[in-house]
């Protein structure tokens, strides 16, 4: 009895000496830029967050955001902590929200990064720019790398303004979406990310036959995990040190399997210099960009 | 006004009918200024809605009032057609306005002069040369067809129905042959010339997926078709609907937009532009339509992706 | 009963058992369908729960967007668990048509799941999220339909199984009670006749134990069977046979020595042998008892001393002495009755142990009338010599004096002689013939003859006997007051075998005898009568003369005992040798007024006549 007593003081002293802070949060609301299956998304991410909370010992949240546009929004109005961006959105939320760059999974293809790519069909008989001219343009979204990409390479080949340029230029909403519109000759070019443009060759290598692709750009960052700057640099650098060591541990790498990746590697602002360079070359300042 | 054309009867109809029309245009001519002659290849509710698209168009366009719009409905055999365009002709028309190929290549072999502007052309590439004709091509991709049809259903023989006296079913079912390597299947064709010899040739063939190409007789057949493969599950393709009647998928050019390019066409010519210098163009707006009712009787699940770009689902 | 006991054991462990089983069977029956029933309500609540959540997420898609709308996490975690409960519901027992139901909406809700997949992830091209949105609100409403479908189907299967189940559970309660209160019973019914069938015989041997206790010997257990109880009872009755019979045994030995011991014609003693009491009389018989003319009470009462004369008293001690060392003792002593009469008694004595006591057994004879008989024989044997002699002497004098009767009666018959002399020498003559008589007489005594036995009829032997013994003397010596006759013979009086000759003599020589008893006359009755049942003939003859006194009748039939003058004292002597001859009987009485009865008994079968050589 007495030792059992003895041990209860000891062990509230013990923690008594941990920062008050610490414990004073005791959630940690974590977003997730929705992919293309948002369930099963959330099957893999949720094994992640309680592996985080548990080695944490704080409970971590996973909230979806939904469209890009509305991520940088809901951030602040949401309070988040942090949130899983992918390029763009990333970038954005470093720009307007001050949000730090953390950690990067590396896919078990040993990748950390996406590509952009402008594509038209093979029988299409376009094959520069100049060709594009009144034509048909299917982009994905804004607030994606392929919009700011296709954008930075128009320009670059002297298409200022691609409102006067195309005949008609629209959102798909997806990037597969734009593809399929491509293939269907419903828009003469397109602009997707590289991810899903290899995942539907995979599915389909008929589209390879029929496809064409006439720009690739450099790479970027793919998800990247940036926590908010309020949330405190203790709880930040613990969050950094459980994923970068997560593969060091049997749990840790069945938590990752499930998450399909192989490790997390530090992730940094620098890792978004040449997005911004894109976007000077699109003529886009990100902080002020408008994205809805 | 716009009525009916009935089959061919023996020469006094025919020579009635045309006193007739001869009159009508006659008495219409004292107050219209132009007078367009549109011959549909067969009777079909794509037609119907490219026609309503054309003369929303001329409407819009200001040319309610200024044209008479006569509408043939031949019977869909070379003759007939032939015999349509012949009684334009004779009544001299401003434009002969054409759906489909059969029409099209009925009045472009009388060598008229009157110009002619067609739609729902698959392979206008035919035309070339051609003088005073111009159009709107209605191409669609038939890779985009098949590979909804692959995401749907496993294909190891797809059974084509086609015409071979009709040029642009011809097209479509030796583009398919060119496809069935690239997509892993072979070709089982079925020359339709006939609609009642369907069933026979349908039930001689043992196919996974039937692709259903432009043409008369698979337009005046499609609904035993479809009946045809709803009996026996196979799913179908094609680039037409029928009236309130669609294959599992369905992609055709947009109607709206095969009717507004041929109205802007005629509209053209009407204010002086020669047909020879009017663009034929393609179709750039596509309509996918995923009859999820059949499918879904057939045991086929049709992928969120893919329903996700229909522009119209049949439940 | 081991058998039984196993039997009824095992019947009611079946029975119980049976009740058990069914209990169990009907209880998880019971359970079974509560189970069943619950799960039907948790099916419900699962369905209800799903309807309400795709209502949920429906209504999320309908509001998401606007100010209704909720946040993506909560469509997602609604559709989660939509898919979730979908899965489990997969995951239970359905029928056939329900699970065709639950894969359909499975494979709508996976739709479902794309679909709103596609919505959340949808940026841009406003009209293709429209239309998505309305894909998926028409995927959500089909999943509603059919869910609500199946809730339906459910919640009226529901209904329908819960009302069985509620009638099954009612059934299998009624069972249950049913079946419990029966093998209540049946176990009851069991017990006691188990019991019964156990403690009857135990009663009924016990009972038996009781009777035989009281000592109804003869007590039979009627309860008998196959088990070990029958067994026991029929041991018992077996037992209670032996030890009857045993007892019986024993009575009847007992019977038999006490009967002996009573009916011993000896007086026998048991006499305290040692200690103050040596003497006491312990146990005395009948006989002991009436030989001193004490009652068997009281003579139990005395010392032995009491019953010696004082002489042979003083020797008491001495012969207890003697007996406890072993010897055995057998001499003549007096005894004195109680009338204080002494008596010659011949004792024989030792000693006799008995439960690890010491007496004295002592045998005492009253040897008065061997002594008497000894007296007589001693005499007979006298007489006997006597009769030899006197036979002897008889032969010897019959002969001499028959001639001395031949010459007197040749003599008186010469003229020469006075008349004096010739009365003189009849009177002799007269003598000698009364001496012939006399020897004749005892000759027949000494030397009777032997008898001719022949079928005899008794009436005509006393008929003839009667016809002779009138003509006699005595029969005529009153003229004037005859003797009258009066005859009563037994018609069907049997023929008997006898001498006649021999019977003639006895006869006459009693109606002679009676008539003489009457010389102023009198009546002589003569009666027969047959006794079937002894096979006797009973010959009567009574006079109505002056009887007999006491001492008279006692000596009436000794030899050369007479009341007459002239009498020989021969004649009954003869008569009653002749009887007894005959293998009959002959004794005298007086008769209640005056006069003797002579009763006559002669058997009436042909049976050899006892010897009385």
């Amino acid at each position: 009895m007495k030792k059992t007593v003895s041990g209860i003081i000891v062990f509230l002293l013990i923690f008594s000496f941990f920062p008050y802070k610490a414990f004073s949060q005791k959630e940690l609301l974590i977003g997730l830029i929705p992919e293309e299956n948002i369930f099963n998304q959330m099957d893999r991410y949720r094994p992640l967050a309680a592996y985080v909370s548990s080695r944490l010992g704080m409970n971590v949240r996973l909230t979806i955001l939904s469209r890009y546009g509305d991520i940088i929004d809901r951030f602040t109005t949401r309070r988040m902590d942090g949130a899983f961006f992918s390029a763009m959105t990333g970038v954005l939320a470093v720009e307007k929200l001050g949000v730090e760059p953390v950690v990067r999974p590396v896919k078990l293809d040993g990748t950390t990064s996406v590509r952009s790519y402008i594509f038209v069909r093979k029988d299409s008989g376009i094959k520069t720019v100049s060709d594009m001219k009144d034509k048909k343009m299917a982009f994905v979204d804004r607030a994606t790398v392929s919009y700011l990409f296709a954008v930075a390479f128009f320009r670059e080949k002297r298409v200022i303004n691609i409102d006067h340029y195309f005949k008609e230029y629209y959102f798909t909403g997806s990037h597969d979406s734009a593809i399929y519109s491509v293939l269907d000759n419903r828009a003469d070019i397109g602009a997707a990310e590289s991810k899903v443009y290899k995942r539907m060759i995979e599915k389909d290598p008929s589209i390879k036959d029929e496809l064409y692709i006439i720009a690739e750009s450099g790479d970027f960052p793919d998800t990247t995990l940036c926590l908010s700057k309020d949330l405190p640099a203790e709880i930040k650098t613990r969050i950094k040190t459980i994923l970068l060591t997560m593969d060091r541990d049997a749990e840790g790498k069945e938590v990752l399997r499930k998450f399909e990746a192989s490790k997390f590697i530090e992730a940094d602002k620098k890792d978004f210099l040449d997005f911004f360079d894109l976007a000077k070359k699109a003529g886009i300042n990100i902080k002020n960009y408008i994205y809805k | 006004m716009i009525y009916k054309c009935k089959r061919q009867k023996p020469k006094l109809k025919t020579a009635f009918f045309t006193l007739l029309l001869l009159f009508l245009f006659i008495c219409n001519a004292v107050a219209a200024e132009k007078v367009i002659g549109v011959i549909m290849t067969g009777d079909t509710s794509y037609y119907s809605d490219v026609h309503d698209a054309f003369m929303a168009r001329l409407g819009r366009k200001g040319y309610a009032e200024k044209v008479e719009v006569f509408v043939q409905k031949p019977y869909p055999d070379p003759i007939s057609l032939s015999n349509a365009a012949r009684k334009f002709i004779a009544i001299d028309v401003d434009v002969i306005v054409t759906y489909g190929a059969p029409a099209t290549e009925a009045v472009l072999r009388e060598k008229t002069e009157i110009p002619t502007v067609f739609t729902c052309v698959y392979e206008p590439c035919r035309y070339n040369g051609l003088r005073n004709v111009t159009g709107t091509c209605s191409r669609t991709n038939i890779s985009s067809l098949l590979r909804y049809l692959k995401a749907i259903t496993t294909i190891s023989t797809l059974g084509v129905i086609y015409n071979s006296d009709e040029a642009d079913s011809l097209q479509q079912g030796l583009e398919l042959n060119r496809f069935s390597s690239q997509f892993g299947f072979k070709i089982e064709g079925i020359n339709l010339k006939k609609p009642k010899e369907l069933k026979q040739m349908l039930s001689a063939k043992k196919m996974d997926a039937l692709f259903i190409t432009n043409s008369t007789t698979s337009g005046r057949a499609f609904s035993s078709i479809l009946s045809f493969t709803m009996e026996n599950r196979i799913p179908t393709a094609t680039f037409f609907s029928g009236k309130n009647q669609y294959a599992t998928i369905t992609l055709s050019p947009a109607s709206k937009e095969q009717g507004e390019k041929a109205a802007e066409k005629v509209i053209s010519i009407f204010e002086g532009i020669s047909p020879d210098k009017i663009k034929v163009d393609t179709s750039s707006e596509t309509e996918l339509v995923f009859n999820l009712k059949e499918a879904k009787s057939m045991g086929l699940r049709i992928p969120m992706e893919l329903v996700t770009e229909a522009t119209k689902l049949i439940k | 009963m081991k058998k039984r006991l196993i039997f009824s054991l095992s019947l009611l462990f079946l029975f119980f058992s049976i009740g058990a089983a069914l209990t169990v069977f009907h209880t998880y029956r019971v359970t079974t369908n509560l189970e069943s029933v619950i799960n039907l309500h948790r099916i419900e609540i699962i369905r209800k729960d799903l309807v309400i959540n795709l209502q949920s997420v429906q209504g999320n898609l309908y509001t998401t967007g606007t100010v209704f709308g909720k946040e993506l996490d909560v469509i997602v975690e609604n559709v989660t668990a939509l898919n979730n409960s979908i899965k489990g519901c997969i995951g239970c027992h359905h029928s056939e048509d329900m699970t065709g139901r639950l894969l359909d909406v499975d494979k709508l809700v996976e739709q479902y799941k794309d679909a709103i997949s596609y919505l959340i992830t949808t940026s841009a091209n406003p009209e293709r999220v429209e239309r998505l949105k309305i894909v998926a609100v028409g995927i959500g409403d089909s999943l509603l339909s059919k869910t609500q479908d199946m809730a339906f189907i459910a919640d009226k299967n529901l209904t329908n199984k819960t009302m069985a189940s509620i009638e099954d559970i009612n059934k299998s309660r009624l069972i249950l009670f049913t079946t419990l209160l029966i093998t209540f019973f049946i176990g009851i019914v069991i017990a006691i006749t188990f019991t019964k069938k156990t403690t009857k015989p135990v009663y009924e041997l016990v009972k038996a134990v009781r009777e035989i206790e009281s000592g109804n010997l003869g007590y039979k257990i009627s309860y008998l069977d196959k088990t070990e109880l029958g067994e026991l009872a029929l041991s018992f009755n077996t037992m209670a046979l032996s030890l009857q019979k045993n007892i019986n045994k024993i009575e009847e030995s007992e019977k038999r020595y006490r009967m002996l011991f009573e009916g011993a014609g000896e007086a026998i003693f048991i006499l305290e042998a040692e200690g103050e009491n040596a003497g006491r009389i312990a146990a005395a018989n009948k006989a002991a008892a009436d030989m001193h003319g004490y009652t068997v009470d009281e003579i139990l009462t005395l010392n032995i001393k009491e019953l010696n004369t004082p002489e042979t008293a003083s020797k008491v001690s001495d012969r207890i002495k003697r007996m406890l060392n072993g010897e055995q003792i057998k001499e003549e002593i007096a005894h004195r009755k109680k009338d204080g009469s002494v008596f010659p008694v011949e004792m024989s004595a030792g000693l006799l142990e008995l439960a690890g006591h010491q007496y004295i057994l002592a045998f005492d004879r009253d040897i008065a009338e061997r002594k008497e008989t000894e007296e007589r024989l001693r005499r007979a044997e006298q007489l006997m010599v006597c009769g030899e002699v006197t036979t002897g002497l008889a032969h010897e004098i019959k002969n001499p004096l028959a001639g001395i009767k031949a010459s007197m009666e040749l003599f008186s018959s010469s003229a020469s002689l006075s008349e004096n002399e010739r009365d003189l020498l009849r009177m002799a003559v007269s003598e000698i013939k009364r001496i012939e008589t006399l020897i004749r007489s005892i000759l027949n005594f000494a030397k009777p003859a032997k008898p001719q036995f022949s079928s005899v009829n008794i009436n005509e032997v006393l008929e003839q006997s009667l016809t002779f013994s009138l003509q006699s003397v005595s029969f005529k010596q009153n003229s004037s007051t005859p003797v009258r006759i009066m005859k009563d013979f037994d018609p069907g009086l049997p023929e008997i075998t006898a001498d006649p000759m021999q019977l003639h003599q006895v006869f006459i020589n009693l109606f002679i005898n009676a008539a003489e008893a009457m010389p102023g006359g009198g009546a002589l009755y003569v009666k027969t009568a047959s006794d079937a049942m002894n096979e006797l003939v009973h010959i009567s003859i009574s006079d109505t003369g002056g009887g007999l006194d006491r001492e008279t009748l006692d000596k009436i039939f000794r030899p050369f005992f007479t009341t007459k003058v002239k009498g020989t004292g021969l004649g009954l002597a003869i008569s009653k040798r002749l009887i007894e001859q005959q293998g009959g009987i002959i004794k005298v009485i007086n008769n209640p007024g005056h006069g003797v009865t002579f009763l006559i008994e002669l058997p009436a079968g042909k049976k050899e006549p006892v010897s009385l050589s």
